[in-house]
């Protein structure tokens, strides 16, 4: 019972505490991090098939050994103007908290740069851009000697309201 | 054995009694000859006060045959005086053979039972516990020096503690019984109990303050419900039981369907020990976790439940049609129970039951096991009379010539004497002496990892065939490949078929409908199935159930005459119904066929006119009139009755079906009976599907809306006011719907001559699809495009292709509607 309370306890800690293992990835000249936990798997460009009628920053889907997953553009999703894919273009495979289970989907980053562990006095709470900008997915600000990287909560980021329009618009 | 007859004459009393009927007071006269009998018996045993009250009993039936009046208040008093006298000539006669050490182990069985299942707060348990501590002291067994005497004392004194000071340990009985059962094994054998036990009479006569502070934690941990403080406040569930609750609910299910099931081979055949068994073991599981769980309610009646039904496994009596019937409403109870557990677990609670009433039930359980009478396998004789083979005239002439020739089957004699012929002696025999059908060891698998599978045997065949490609120069390694490419398939296949139930499951449960609803409208119906071992998709299995039972209701109360109706046409009493299922092509086929009224042409004509589905002035054939009945709201039934016909209904089973790339026909010839066909894909996890191409894209046609495909000619082509396309096809005119419009594909629109048109179905709509290319024709496995793209209208599902990449495949319906909404 002991064990289970502590195993528990952690895990509350673990999400209410930013500090912890990110991985980064760029996107146009930003730095982003997503917590290591969140991240299932990264893969290579692979060929993607076009989902017809839904929003622009929805890739498509791709085989995944056998299963299908949907692939969201990241850049297409923060409104960033679209590049071609070069060989540094990965897919990183995430994995969803929804109501029912998890869930995987792919996000196209420009390129994976490193696991960096970022401590709690490091980070920095997001600043208020007004209403230009939402921000309900970012977790904080990381402050490091290279520069500052975006941690993002990646089930806010693919699950709020546009992700919903998804099943809407079609 | 004079108290063995005397047990006999009580149960023949009892069950008289039972039988009698108090408006007719007549009946009782049966049961003076046998009060007379036990009369004597007591008088020659010396038990005056039992022979006073039997002889008052025989003088208030005498006063009621004499003076019919006021008969009912009189016989319930003669009741009360039966159950008195007989209760006290069991209790005699129980303790006339206690005597020897059979008696004190009966007591330790019931005593540990009752320790075992012991809930605290309970204060019923308490006294059965104290009683029979109390009858185990009374015993006189060889008992010196007294330990056994000391230690049951012992015991006693403590269980009077927990009733006193509400103490919740009965760990100290426990120990104490065990030490009783060994004190008492070596007491038999004749041996001296010389071990030491000072240690379990240090814990029964414990400390009880101590014990007193440590019930505070104890009762921490207690359920709400069985502390009265705490009631109506659920308990939260901690993750741990949440597991274990959940567990039982999902296994509780499942063992309840079993029981179903074979309760009602158990009907077919009740002295099947084998059958017996089979419903044991389940209620048994339930009994045992519920316990454990602390689920009072599912506990005491699956325990109830259980005891009836080991009556039956022991041989002491035959399970009847009422005991049946009692076993299958405590069945509903505990699913209503568990289905209750189930919901508040959900939310994180406890389950909360209170409005549940089990006391009912209980009693009747208990009543059924005191009525059943002993007795044994049924005759033969019995059995054939029963199927009408034989008339009790030649199976008592049979037995007057066995009585002669003592080593002759009854069997022999009667296909001898040409009174039966041998198969239906078989037969009959086959019903006495069952056969234990074979059942395969089964593991369960969560149906995830069925699926992993699937997956991974899709990517493996892919993976096979790039490297056939690679390999092809090589003769040496191409045959290899082609040898793991056979593995690979015959690997795939397996995959797949480990998703396929049997679809008896779903026929079962239509039996036990059928028996409720039989008794329900009070038609005579059988029942008869083939094909139940024909393997089915599980998740077709789950879909085919609601409209199966829909279609079973219908035909045995619209179909289905009353018995009175069937005779003046001509035909059996006994109805029927056909369940059939087979595989035809790539379908499974369920038939489900009645030989009732049929269905009748003229009134569904009348009724959809009046409903303004039809002008009435059209020809139609006879399998569009009945498609009729499919139409929403469409009911030709004149009375509603609780069983059906309220007219919602077969368009939800047409919908139903059709949602699983389904089809629904209708049969029916008037007076003779109606057959239903549902015809359903073998899995729907595989598609037929032609692979097309638009722009760069591949896409998935489902073949089975596919009509056909050509190439348009120059006159095949029309516009309407320039925009709407249609093409020619045959002299039809059909709207043509340009696919890469609508899937943004390709650039610009190309020329008509240079596409292919397929005319593809749905719904009764014809419409043509403008392609690039045709690319062939295969089986995919349909995958969800996960998260929230599954809903995207237009595409229903995603397929690996040969290449590895992801085809759609299109939803024909949605499209259409796409093209409506421009």
């Amino acid at each position: 019972m002991t064990d289970e309370n502590t195993a528990m306890d952690q895990a509350i800690k673990a999400t209410t505490i930013k500090t912890g293992k990110y991985l980064t990835f760029s996107l146009e000249k930003e730095e982003y991090g997503i917590g290591i936990l969140k991240v299932k798997e990264i893969i290579g460009m692979m060929p993607i098939t076009s989902v017809p009628r839904t929003p622009e920053f929805v890739k498509g889907v791709v085989n995944l050994r056998g299963k299908v997953i949907p692939v969201l553009d990241l850049r297409a999703k923060f409104e960033m103007p679209s590049i071609p894919y070069t060989e540094r273009t990965c897919i990183i495979v995430v994995e969803i908290d929804s109501s029912v289970s998890t869930i995987l989907i792919g996000i196209v980053v420009d390129s994976v740069c490193e696991v960096l562990n970022i401590r709690e006095e490091e980070i920095e709470e997001t600043p208020k851009f007004g209403t230009r900008l939402k921000h309900d997915y970012i977790l904080g600000m990381a402050k490091r000697e290279g520069g500052v990287k975006i941690l993002l909560n990646i089930d806010k980021v693919l699950s709020s309201e546009e992700m919903m329009e998804i099943a809407q618009a079609s | 054995m004079v108290s063995q007859e005397i047990h006999s004459l009580i149960e023949t009393l009892a069950c008289d009694f039972m039988m009698a009927v108090p408006e007719e007071p007549g009946s009782l006269s049966g049961l003076l000859p046998v009060l007379k009998q036990l009369h004597d018996q007591c008088r020659s045993l010396k038990l005056k006060t039992e022979a006073k009250n039997i002889q008052k009993a025989r003088k208030m039936i005498n006063a009621i045959l004499s003076d019919p009046c006021e008969s009912k208040s009189k016989m319930t008093a003669l009741g009360d005086l039966i159950t008195s006298f007989s209760f006290s000539l069991g209790e005699m006669e129980e303790k006339k053979e206690g005597s020897d050490f059979d008696a004190v182990k009966v007591r330790l069985d019931q005593l540990s039972g009752l320790v075992a299942s012991f809930c605290p707060g309970e204060i019923p348990d308490i006294g059965a516990i104290l009683t029979n501590l109390d009858d185990l002291l009374d015993i006189p067994v060889n008992d010196d020096p007294p330990i056994f005497h000391d230690v049951a004392l012992a015991c006693k004194h403590y269980v009077e503690h927990i009733t006193l000071e509400d103490i919740y340990q009965t760990k100290p009985i426990e120990e104490g019984v065990l030490l009783l059962r060994s004190i008492m094994n070596h007491r038999k054998k004749g041996e001296e109990f010389i071990f030491d036990y000072s240690d379990v009479l240090e814990l029964l006569n414990a400390d009880f303050e101590t014990l007193k502070t440590g019930k505070k934690e104890y009762l921490d941990e207690m359920e709400p419900e069985l502390t009265p403080a705490a009631q109506g406040e659920p308990e939260k569930v901690s993750a741990g039981d949440m597991e274990i609750l959940s567990d039982f609910v999902s296994e509780a299910f499942e063992n309840l369907d079993t029981i179903e099931i074979r309760l009602i081979d158990l009907e077919q055949d009740p002295v099947n020990a084998g059958i017996i068994n089979d419903i044991f073991r389940p209620f048994h599981t339930i009994k045992g976790v519920s316990g454990f769980l602390s689920l009072t309610k599912i506990n005491k009646l699956a325990h109830a439940t259980e005891n009836l039904l080991d009556g039956a496994r022991s041989g002491d009596f035959i399970i009847n049609r009422v005991a049946i019937d009692a076993v299958l409403e405590s069945v509903d109870i505990l699913k209503m129970l568990i289905g209750r557990v189930g919901k508040n677990l959900e939310k994180g609670f406890r389950q909360q039951d209170q409005d549940i009433d089990t006391k009912a039930m209980l009693e009747k359980l208990q009543k059924i096991q005191v009525s059943l009478t002993s007795g044994k396998k049924e005759p033969l004789g019995e059995i054939l009379i029963r199927k009408n083979a034989v008339d009790r005239e030649s199976i008592n002439d049979a037995l007057e010539i066995q009585r002669d020739y003592p080593d002759k089957k009854l069997g022999e004699i009667l296909v001898k004497e040409k009174n039966a012929d041998p198969g239906q002696i078989a037969s009959a025999l086959m019903e006495q002496n069952p056969v234990q059908k074979k059942v395969e060891s089964q593991v369960k698998v969560s149906t995830q990892k069925l699926d992993d599978l699937v997956d991974y045997a899709g990517e493996l065949v892919i993976a096979q065939a790039m490297l056939r490609q690679k390999t092809s120069h090589d003769p040496a390694l191409s045959q290899s490949v082609a040898h793991l490419g056979q593995i690979v398939t015959n690997m795939q296949n397996i995959a797949m078929s480990m998703r396929m139930i049997p679809i008896k499951a779903t026929f079962m449960k239509m039996i036990r409908l059928v028996r409720d609803l039989s008794q329900k409208t009070g038609k005579d119906v059988n029942l008869s199935m083939t094909g139940e071992d024909t393997e089915i998709d599980r998740n077709v299995v789950d879909a085919l159930y609601e409209p199966m039972v829909h279609m079973v209701r219908n035909s045995l109360d619209h179909g289905i005459e009353q018995a009175a109706d069937r005779k003046a046409r001509g035909k059996a009493v006994q109805g029927n119904i056909f369940l059939r299922a087979y595989h035809k092509g790539g379908s499974i086929i369920i038939e489900i066929e009645d030989d009732g009224n049929g269905l009748d042409k003229e009134r569904i004509l009348q009724k959809a006119v009046g409903m303004g589905l039809i002008t009435g002035n059209e020809q139609m054939a006879d399998a569009r009139i009945y498609d009729l009945i499919l139409e929403p709201g469409f009911s030709t039934a004149e009375k509603i009755t609780d069983v059906s016909g309220r007219g919602v209904g077969m368009d939800v089973v047409k919908s139903g079906i059709e949602k699983f790339r389904g089809h629904l026909a209708i049969a029916s010839q008037k007076d003779k009976g109606t057959k239903f066909t549902i015809s359903l894909p073998l899995t729907l996890a595989i598609i037929d599907g032609m692979l097309i191409r638009i722009g760069t894209e591949k896409y998935i046609i489902p073949t089975t809306a596919v009509q056909k495909a050509f190439k348009p000619g120059p006159g095949d082509y029309f516009t309407v006011e320039g925009r709407g396309e249609m093409v020619k096809d045959r002299g039809n005119l059909i709207p043509l719907i340009r696919l890469s419009d609508i899937y943004k594909q390709g650039t610009g629109r190309k020329p008509i001559r240079d596409c292919l048109v397929v005319v593809v179905e749905s719904k009764d709509e014809k419409r043509a699809l403008l392609i690039d290319e045709l690319l062939g024709k295969d089986e995919y496995v349909i995958k969800s495009l996960g998260a929230n793209l599954v809903n995207t209208k237009g595409i229903a599902g995603g397929a690996i292709l040969s290449d590895g990449r992801v085809g759609l495949i299109l939803d024909i319906h949605g499209i259409f509607s796409i093209a409506e909404e421009g």
